[in-house]
């Protein structure tokens, strides 16, 4: 029932715009990828020409060995949550949940048994008489996601559909989203360009740019070893520092790490997160701060050295706050990491 | 709140537009042939019914009311027919000379009626429509479309097209989407575009006239004969004003009722 999915080198142009070029995925059965990047990238367009809404231009997709990409959308049995959750302004919850069912040509029986349970499943059952438009914004996603997720798919496509709620119901929403989709197995693609709900939510994340894949990968891996440094400045907040590896010691530009294991060759850029940079303040330190934010779960000090701006975080309410001007010295994590796929500087 | 005051304004129109008119053609048809009205009178000096009895006598009367009624039903359907073919292109398909294809459409709509029914009415004699019914039907179905066009092709543009990606996604073939989603969403658009069809099918003079007279008779046509005759006869003439008119009055009070009871209907009846 449930599908595996393949997507071998799909492009799209409207007109002059590249929207999708040379997108190639692999999705195991019951998997949940995420893809993420910047608004107009290229995710929505390839929702939909995997739902068969929109024609691509090349390229094959194939759900469990079967080619769909030439498929009617009503005979590719995808379900859809779209942004806007369309539902049916002129049917109730229940009636919405069901058409997927009628137009299968159940029997009334069975549509009333698993519209009943559907909306359970996404705990709606008390609002199957409304209509939409008297659901609120949380509401009327959970009926989307019913709608879709009743008929059974064998591939669920989620297009932002916790973008238009406000940020506590949209941290709710991912994790009911999640205990469902782990509960029903369903091999789900979810589309959005929130970072932190990609990571929470997905087993592997499509990071997307300009219409192209940039990087794939676990969440972890991504955060932690991001090959490029779109990934690893979309993926929350990072350093780049540009250094140079020579007879087998780190050279930054305020001189060399001392400890740092060597990594690379020749010139590197070095991607050191916030939260990974330590500070010390010391009279001979090479940076100064420049800045302190108090963001509640952790402080924030901006640091200047040997012209590069700096960012480091420290949590808990024993972080040092190191007032501005203060000269510190920077400690680096022993396991240093570089951006592999990024051009030399 | 919104609904009463669309509720004043309609009314307000109502008043002027029709009340007017009608209280005054109102008065006449009921004026007594034997005490008339005369210049400084407010009022009539005797009322009867006596214009109205002499024209219930008239068989014709009632066969234009008929006759009028058929035709207007007739211009409804076929005009419905012929737009939402046109209005779904227009409201669906992005091409390039969309613009310019909506401005042939609608010309009609800034051209006098007059000069397109003498247009037409050459036209209908060399082919032999005219003097015929189907004639009539034709040439006030050609004044009519546009309308029929323009407020079905807004109401299938007020329909989002995710909503008929949602329904194809969950297993309807584009003819069950019309069924169940297009049909139910579009209705209220149908019926403003149909009313307003058959009302101005039924007050329809010039193309009618030029096309049909004398040998098809309407309402509109026979209250021109009724007041183009060797001499005038005004009271005879307000009872078939009056006639007319009643369905103008019906449709405003039922677009009305519609703002101020169904939201849907509301929405159909503001793309008028
Ligand atoms: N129907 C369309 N016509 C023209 N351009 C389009 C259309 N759909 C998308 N695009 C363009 O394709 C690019 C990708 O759009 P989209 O897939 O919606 O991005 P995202 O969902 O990542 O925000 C954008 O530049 C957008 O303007
Ligand atoms: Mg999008």
């Amino acid at each position: 029932m449930v599908a595996n999915v393949q997507i071998i080198g799909l492009r799209k142009t409207f007109g002059p715009t590249v929207a999708v070029d040379d997108f190639s995925l692999t999705v195991a059965e019951g998997e949940f990828v995420a893809l993420l990047g910047p608004s107009g990238c290229g995710k929505t367009t390839v929702m939909r020409m995997i739902a068969g809404i929109t024609d691509p231009d090349q390229g094959q997709i194939t759900l469990s060995g079967q080619r769909i990409d030439a498929l009617m959308p009503e005979r590719r049995h995808v379900g859809l949550v779209f942004q806007s959750y369309a539902l049916f302004p002129h049917m109730s919850v229940a009636r919405n949940v069901a058409f997927g069912l009628k137009m299968r040509r159940q029997t009334a029986g069975q549509i009333a048994v698993k519209v009943a349970e559907t909306l359970a499943l996404v705990d709606m059952s008390s609002y199957a008489d409304r209509l939409p438009r008297e659901l609120s914004g949380g509401q009327q996603q959970r009926v989307a996601l019913a709608r879709a997720i009743a008929i059974e798919p064998r591939l669920l496509l989620l297009d932002e559909p916790l973008s238009n709620l406000d940020a506590k119901l949209r941290e709710q929403l991912r994790d009911d989203l999640k205990a469902l989709q782990r509960r029903l197995g369903i091999t789900t693609i979810h589309v959005t360009h929130d970072q932190s709900e990609a990571m929470a939510l997905a087993d592997r994340v499509v990071v997307m740019n300009a219409g192209a894949i940039v990087e794939v990968g676990t969440p972890r891996d991504l955060y932690q070893t991001p090959k490029t440094r779109f990934t690893a400045q979309f993926l929350g907040h990072t350093n780049i520092i540009p250094a140079r590896v020579q007879f087998g010691r780190m050279i930054t530009p305020w001189g060399e790490l001392l400890g740092a294991a060597p990594l690379g060759a020749g010139a590197v850029q070095l991607s050191v997160r916030p939260e990974d940079l330590g500070l010390a303040a010391c009279d001979q330190g090479a940076g100064h701060v420049t800045e302190v934010t108090f963001l509640g779960a952790e402080v924030e000090h901006r640091i200047a050295i040997a012209g590069l701006m700096l960012r480091s975080r420290s949590s808990g309410r024993d972080a040092p706050v190191h007032p501005v001007g203060t000269k510190v010295v920077l400690s680096f994590p022993a396991d240093l990491h570089h951006l592999s796929q990024e051009p030399a500087l | 709140m919104k609904g009463r005051w669309l509720s004043i304004g309609l009314y307000s129109a109502l008043a002027l537009t029709l009340l007017a008119p009608m209280v005054v053609a109102a008065l006449w048809s009921l004026v007594d042939p034997k005490g008339g009205w005369f210049a400084p009178d407010i009022v009539p000096r005797a009322i009867s019914l006596h214009h109205w009895q002499a024209i219930g006598l008239d068989r014709s009367l009632l066969n234009s009311i008929g006759l009028s009624v058929v035709i207007s039903l007739a211009v409804t359907a076929l005009s419905g027919l012929l737009a939402l073919p046109t209005a779904y292109a227009l409201a669906k398909i992005p091409f390039r000379a969309k613009r310019a294809i909506e401005m042939f459409i609608l010309a009609p709509l800034i051209v006098p009626g007059l000069i397109v029914g003498i247009g037409i009415g050459y036209l209908f004699f060399r082919v032999g429509l005219a003097y015929s019914v189907p004639g009539v039907i034709l040439a006030q179905t050609i004044g009519t479309l546009p309308f029929m066009i323009r407020i079905l092709s807004a109401t299938l543009e007020a329909i989002p097209a995710d909503l008929i990606f949602a329904a194809r996604s969950l297993g309807a073939t584009p003819f069950k989407v019309g069924l169940h989603i297009v049909a139910p969403l579009a209705w209220p658009g149908f019926i403003a575009g149909g009313m307003l069809t058959f009302v101005s099918s039924f007050e329809e003079f010039e193309k009618t006239f030029i096309v049909g007279a004398p040998q098809v008779e309407t309402l509109t046509v026979k209250l021109w004969a009724v007041l183009g005759g060797k001499v005038m006869i005004f009271p005879n003439a307000a009872v078939v004003t009056f006639i007319v008119l009643v369905p103008t009055v019906l449709i405003f009070f039922l677009a009305e009722r519609a703002m101020r009871n169904d939201g849907a209907l509301a929405a159909g009846m503001g793309k008028l």
